[in-house]
């Protein structure tokens, strides 16, 4: 498949190297054709059968996608996550500008790991900075996915003006949250 | 930001991810719904492992002689519980035996667990022969009875009690539909015991637009 990239948003945490609890050094980065590649040739193998993303290849979530972020092992650049949003920058839904999270794996060794949590501390850096005041997403209908997004501070309920694909719950992540989550990963800048 | 404020940050975010525990998915955010088919089947079996648990818990309950004994004669109500959710409890029990997402799981459950209670209890005098009792069971409108009346699923020790249950039953899914009973009416409802009237009057209550409709012989 030819792969569109569009330019490259620009992001200042962009090369910025996390100490991350329990994972290491971290780093986030533009998702490049070969980050994509990349977990489409390992993750397939590494999800669950019964995952309800199983049929998911980055290389095609992303095509074209202007929005598009990856989070590398800093010492071997393996990636460890990948998060895309819309290219149009905040939209306006309720009453301020939010930041829609299109979708967010992480990879799929890493669901026991502090990675999780530390990307959405990411992607709340990276909605601040785009001017956003809050943050919506659609997630899988499943236990766990509610109770990782309610512990992060977000709220599901439904959202004035926006809708998640059919058979995704809302979530809603207003300012407050996001800078209590942005403080996690302002806490694990690498000073060294 | 300081390295003592970096080091209760860190506890913190350690914290929540403790409490978050392991994710039951790599994917966090979605742009397009699940595959065709794969939330049903999802559903579909944490519902038959929510069943077979409810079940054994029912079993387990009833495997002691003291609950058995407790629960002989007495009803098996589905409930609205005021925090969310609905229960499946023994009448006049203090915890529910089961607690199910929808009245319709609860619903459910309590039919099996009549239909165990009774296989548990083969001893019993004629309660297998109870052909009310069976014909409750069984009807294919249960559940609609049950959406009006929520102690309308009933365990009966005896033929007469079970008599006396569908009455009730007919009685409340007029009710329901809002169709009157004169004094009459409820009389000859009061004083009929034979099951296969009782049968028909039930099955025409569902469609009567009056007490007529039903009473009819």
């Amino acid at each position: 498949m030819d792969w569109h990239r569009p330019p490259a948003p620009s992001a200042s945490l962009c090369g910025v190297c996390f100490d991350v609890p329990e994972v290491g050094l971290l780093t986030l980065s533009i998702a490049s054709e070969s980050h994509l590649a990349q977990a489409d040739r390992i993750w397939p193998q590494e999800r669950r059968p019964n995952d309800l993303h199983d049929h998911w290849r980055w290389l095609k979530i992303m095509n074209g996608k202007r929005e598009r972020f990856s989070i590398l092992h800093r010492a071997d650049s393996r990636v460890v996550a990948l998060w895309c949003s819309e290219p149009k920058g905040p939209r306006h839904i309720e009453s301020g500008r939010f930041y829609r999270l299109d979708y967010l794996e992480v990879a799929p060794r890493h669901r026991q790991t502090s990675v999780g949590l530390f990307v959405l501390a990411l992607v709340a850096c990276r909605a601040l900075e785009v001017g956003a005041s809050g943050l919506v997403l659609g997630g899988f209908p499943i236990d766990g996915v509610h109770r990782f997004y309610t512990e992060a501070g977000g709220v599901q309920r439904d959202v004035r003006g926006w809708k998640p694909a059919r058979d995704l719950i809302p979530y809603i992540f207003e300012r407050s949250a996001l800078e209590w989550l942005k403080d996690f990963a302002d806490g694990f800048l690498d000073e060294s | 930001m300081d390295s003592s404020t970096k080091a209760k940050k860190r506890e913190e975010f350690l914290a929540v991810v403790r409490r978050i525990g392991p994710l039951p998915t790599s994917a966090l955010a979605a742009g397009e719904p699940p595959r065709e088919g794969y939330l049903s089947e999802l559903i579909t079996k944490a519902r038959k492992q929510a069943m077979r648990t409810a079940l054994a818990a029912i079993e387990g309950a009833l495997a002691t002689s003291s609950h058995r004994k407790a629960h002989e004669g007495k009803s098996i109500h589905v409930l609205p519980r005021p925090e969310g959710g609905w229960e499946v409890k023994v009448e006049g029990g203090l915890s529910a035996l089961v607690v199910t997402p929808t009245q319709e799981e609860a619903v459910k459950v309590a039919r099996a667990a009549i239909t165990r209670v009774l296989a548990a209890m083969s001893n019993g005098e004629g309660r297998h022969g109870d052909e009310i009792y069976w014909l409750w069971l069984r009807h294919p409108r249960w559940e609609v009875k049950v959406e009006d009346d929520l102690s309308a699923i009933v365990v009966t020790t005896t033929r007469q009690e079970a008599v006396k249950v569908a009455r009730v039953a007919i009685a409340k899914v007029l009710a329901a539909r809002q169709v009157k009973l004169t004094r009459a009416a409820r009389a000859q409802l009061d004083e009929c015991a034979d099951p296969e009237i009782l049968r028909r009057w039930h099955d025409r209550a569902f469609l009567a637009a009056t007490e007529t409709d039903v009473f009819s012989l």
